[in-house]
């Protein structure tokens, strides 16, 4: 609950689209609603992250490309999609589209 | 329905945009286009448990939206008949005889009586207006759907029509050829059930389905 709160402007959005939209080579003219995960993660949640900041702040890590902020991102998946291609085959989305998302 | 509508395309949105349809429906295509082995396409039993599942538990609304869309296309009929992914819950290298079929139908308590419901539901009069001995045309369709995922799954013999059959000829019947024949034609040649389909994609039977119970 505290993550949500300090990190409140990272949420679930949906869009409804083609799913020629995501231009993953399917030839079809069926549809799909996508959910993805948008927002910052502004707030340092763990003693790793403020470590990071901390570090990088000071330069301490030299030329090291680190991460020093969490980030907003799927934390769970939507069920699988399946739809028919145009060429009459069926094909499944596995992992395509979020379902729960937080600070990481 | 405009001339470049697809009613079975329209329908397959729709489900997919439903939490619910869209999850059945992923949960019969995963198991009906799984390869098993060089040997078995799919594991035609569970896509068989899976499809039961989805005409159970998803809503007409959807489920028949699917199935008994009205076409005027190939692109249509095609589409309509791969719902059920026939390739798995369908064909086989093999067309056995009917009353074989209907014989193994017999020794399986689900078949057994979803086979007896459609010859009940389905069974067509030409003197009533809907061409059904019972004027039911969602009963004719529940008992149609309650085939899919037997030994008895029926579907669409070709994009011409809406004439259907089980997976079975009546070659090789003998001295019970018009027994067999009988049985095949109560499903190609069903005037109550293609009337009941045509009333449903032409969305004509309005009153029949605001009775029917939520599923």
């Amino acid at each position: 609950r505290r993550r949500r709160r300090r990190n409140k402007g990272c949420v679930l959005k949906e869009i409804h689209l083609n799913i020629t939209d995501l231009e993953l080579g399917y030839d079809t003219q069926e549809e799909l609603m996508f959910k993805y995960c948008s927002g910052s993660c502004e707030v340092a949640e763990t003693t790793y992250d403020l470590i990071l900041k901390n570090l990088t702040k000071n330069k301490k890590l030299g030329q090291d490309n680190v991460q020093p902020r969490m980030c907003c991102r799927p934390t769970a998946f939507e069920d699988n999609l399946s739809f028919l291609d145009s060429h009459m085959a069926y094909q499944t989305l596995q992992r395509y589209s979020a379902k729960k998302c937080g600070c990481v | 329905l405009g001339t470049r509508g697809n009613n079975c395309l329209d329908a397959a949105k729709a489900c997919n945009l439903n939490d619910n349809c869209k999850k059945f429906r992923t949960t019969y295509v995963s198991p009906c286009t799984t390869r098993i082995s060089a040997s078995e396409i799919c594991n035609r039993r569970k896509c068989h448990k899976a499809l039961r599942h989805f005409f159970d538990r998803v809503p007409p609304k959807y489920s028949y939206g699917m199935l008994f869309c009205s076409c005027r296309n190939t692109a249509c009929t095609e589409r309509r008949r791969q719902t059920i992914v026939p390739i798995c819950s369908y064909q086989e290298k093999e067309k056995p005889n009917c009353l074989s079929l209907a014989e193994s139908c017999q020794t399986n308590y689900i078949c057994r009586s979803r086979l007896a419901d459609f010859f009940t539901n389905c069974q067509s009069e030409s003197r009533t207006v809907s061409g059904c001995l019972r004027e039911n045309y969602a009963g004719c369709l529940l008992a149609y759907t309650g085939l899919i995922g037997t030994f008895m799954t029926p579907n669409y013999i070709d994009s011409q029509s809406i004439s259907v059959a089980p997976w079975c000829s009546c070659s090789g019947s003998g001295n019970r050829k018009e027994d067999c024949d009988e049985l095949l034609n109560f499903f190609m040649h069903n005037r109550c059930f293609q009337n009941a389909v045509q009333a449903f994609g032409n969305g004509t039977d309005v009153n029949l389905w605001q009775h029917m119970p939520p599923a």
